[in-house]
């Protein structure tokens, strides 16, 4: 079956759930997700590890298998059939992408292996070159290590400034000092749309406003955003953004930078190889037009396809009611882990995706509660995630985090409840 | 329910040891030692666990042991059943233990030294073998030769993710 029409017969089975008024069928969601169904530990899985990576539903999975099984083929180059079918495959998940997230113009959006790559382009290709010494980066206190060490390297490689906008103790960015913090030397504001860590919200459009009016240009890292609900680059106002494949029920591997055609017009390959380039003799080579410029070797083509087909699904499934579901998932959770007087959430900002990030009693590690969890079937994570800064800025060395996907139902949270009286009965 | 589960329902859970509960709970030789002779530290970079070994070492034998730890319940248990055990051992004889237990934890048929024979229950959970072996790296640094450059590491016969902290 191809990719299409996979995703069509995906769709069939959801029809019922499109329009306003019909119930989010969970249960529905879940039979698309092969892997959630099986035991650990002798009891049913529990996945409450989301943000590490999502699992794939089965339109992602015929995607990839059909492409290897099917059409496999290198793309671009070719002149046969199935080189054909794979560059149309290929390209049209470009397109469906740049749909995905309201881009105007699918030569915006290059493939790259992932968030971190995407980030690291924009380092490489963008800021090297249009960043003098003492220039600055403006990142916020919550990003992820992707979204803080590109800009370190630069610093260090460059002199250009990192300055980072604090949060209050909830979680959120200090927007007052944040405007502070955009001066005449801003060349770049950095910033996760959703924290890992703690599941804030930022304001980005807000954030756009007070970069562009001082002509600084804005990176959005997206990684958490794309799983929870719709992204648009242009409500967003986005210069730059950039999410991973495996974070949005896609495959490893893959990922998206989009930009705005004048910027990625303006800027030269970070790469050098085959697809990057239009002709190469020994003396001079000739750069290919944008996207392709950044795109140099043979692309992850199942990757792009199956992330295409996750894009796909997860429109059939309705990007609104995928947020509505979310909220209201995350509202009962937050009133259940709160009711636990021993557990402290960590990152209470009034604008939250579905993460719970928590510490537990006096002390109780939080691998010690992922490892009592992990025993009773059920998935968290536990440690800084990859965001060490702010994690210790709220006052903890390690937390246990559950992060919850549409598929998680009021159920697995009863069973993390459960799990969490476990851990107390041992060391409360 | 689809795919064989490939952990048993069975395996034992370190929390369910009482011998590994117990020195979670009351830990034994926590604490600064100003007369030690003999100190080492050995941090677990993925999680920030940090264990501090502090020994008094006289005639090659260690006299007494106390520990410093921030870390979760089976660092703090590990780091505490060594330093209860560790008086009388001789230099050589706490860093053959030391390679015993980490060889122990991969290998169900050898034997854990005496004492330590609650660890087997973290065989299951090799996630967790890097917290079991931190305080046997901070004993092996504190009773490094002088030479900072040889630095014990207990062998790792797996080259699992166990020895990427070590």
């Amino acid at each position: 079956m191809n990719a299409t029409a996979t995703t069509a017969k995906h769709a069939a089975t959801h029809a019922p759930l499109l329009g306003g008024t019909t119930p989010f069928d969970v249960m529905a969601v879940r039979r698309d997700f092969p892997a959630l169904d099986q035991l650990v530990n002798g009891k049913p899985l529990v996945y409450l590890d989301n943000a590490a990576t999502g699992h794939k539903p089965l339109a992602v999975l015929d995607a990839l298998d059909g492409f290897y099984r099917g059409y496999n083929s290198n793309v671009h180059r070719g002149v046969h059939h199935l080189s054909q079918k794979a560059t149309d495959a290929f390209e049209q998940a470009r397109i469906d992408l740049a749909r995905f997230i309201g881009a105007a113009d699918h030569h915006e959006l290059v493939f790259t292996r992932g968030t971190t790559d995407s980030i690291n382009l924009v380092a490489h290709a963008w800021a090297r070159r249009e960043l003098r010494p003492g220039d600055e980066v403006l990142i916020t206190a919550l990003e992820h290590h992707a979204n803080i060490v590109p800009w370190q390297m630069l610093r260090d490689e460059r002199g250009i400034r990192l300055v980072v906008a604090p949060i209050d103790d909830a979680g959120a960015v200090d927007m007052g000092a944040f405007e502070k913090l955009v001066g005449p030397r801003t060349r770049l504001v950095a910033c996760c749309h959703t924290s890992n860590a703690l599941g804030t919200v930022n304001p980005i459009a807000r954030i756009a406003e007070i970069a562009h009016a001082r002509g600084a240009k804005l990176l959005v890292d997206a990684a958490q955003a794309v799983p929870h609900g719709r992204v648009d680059v242009r409500k967003l106002g986005a210069d730059f953004l950039a999410f991973s494949g495996h974070k949005m029920f896609g495959p490893t591997g893959i990922g998206v930078l989009w930009a705005r055609r004048e910027l990625l017009e303006a800027m030269p390959p970070h790469q050098g190889g085959g697809d990057m380039i239009l002709s190469v003799s020994f003396e001079r080579s000739t750069y290919n037009e944008v996207p392709y410029r950044f795109e140099a070797g043979t692309p992850h083509i199942a990757g792009a396809i199956g992330l295409a087909a996750a894009a796909r699904y997860m429109e059939s499934v309705g990007l609104e009611r995928i947020a509505t579901y979310e909220g209201e998932l995350l509202a009962y959770a937050t009133r259940a882990l709160s009711a636990i007087p021993e557990v402290t959430l960590v990152g209470t900002a009034p604008a939250k995706a579905s993460v719970l990030s928590f510490v537990m009693g006096k002390g109780i590690h939080p691998h010690d509660i992922g490892s009592i969890l992990d025993q009773e079937g059920i998935a968290i994570r536990a440690g800084f995630h990859c965001a060490q800064p702010v994690v210790e800025r709220l006052g903890h060395a390690a937390t246990a985090r559950a992060s919850l996907a549409f598929y998680n139902t009021r159920a697995e949270v009863d069973r993390l409840v459960g799990g969490l009286a476990k851990v107390l009965e041992i060391f409360g | 329910m689809s795919s064989p589960d490939p952990t048993s329902p069975t395996d034992p859970s370190p929390y369910a040891n009482a011998v590994l509960l117990d020195h979670a709970r009351h830990p034994r030789g926590r604490g600064a030692m100003s007369r030690a002779t003999h100190r080492g530290r050995a941090e677990n970079v993925l999680c920030g666990d940090t264990v501090d070994v502090s020994l008094v070492v006289e005639d090659d034998r260690v006299r007494a042991g106390a520990f410093e730890a921030t870390g979760c319940a089976i660092v703090v248990a590990v780091a505490s059943m060594l330093v209860e055990r560790a008086e009388g051992w001789t230099v050589a004889g706490a860093r053959e233990r030391a390679a015993a237990v980490a060889a122990a934890l991969l290998d169900g048929t050898v034997a854990f030294p005496e004492g330590f024979e609650a660890l087997a229950d973290l065989r299951a959970l090799p996630t967790r073998h890097a917290c079991a072996l931190l305080p046997w790296k901070a004993l092996g640094r504190a009773i490094a030769e002088t030479s900072a450059s040889e630095d014990y590491a207990p062998p790792d016969a797996s080259g699992s993710s166990a020895s990427s902290v070590l």
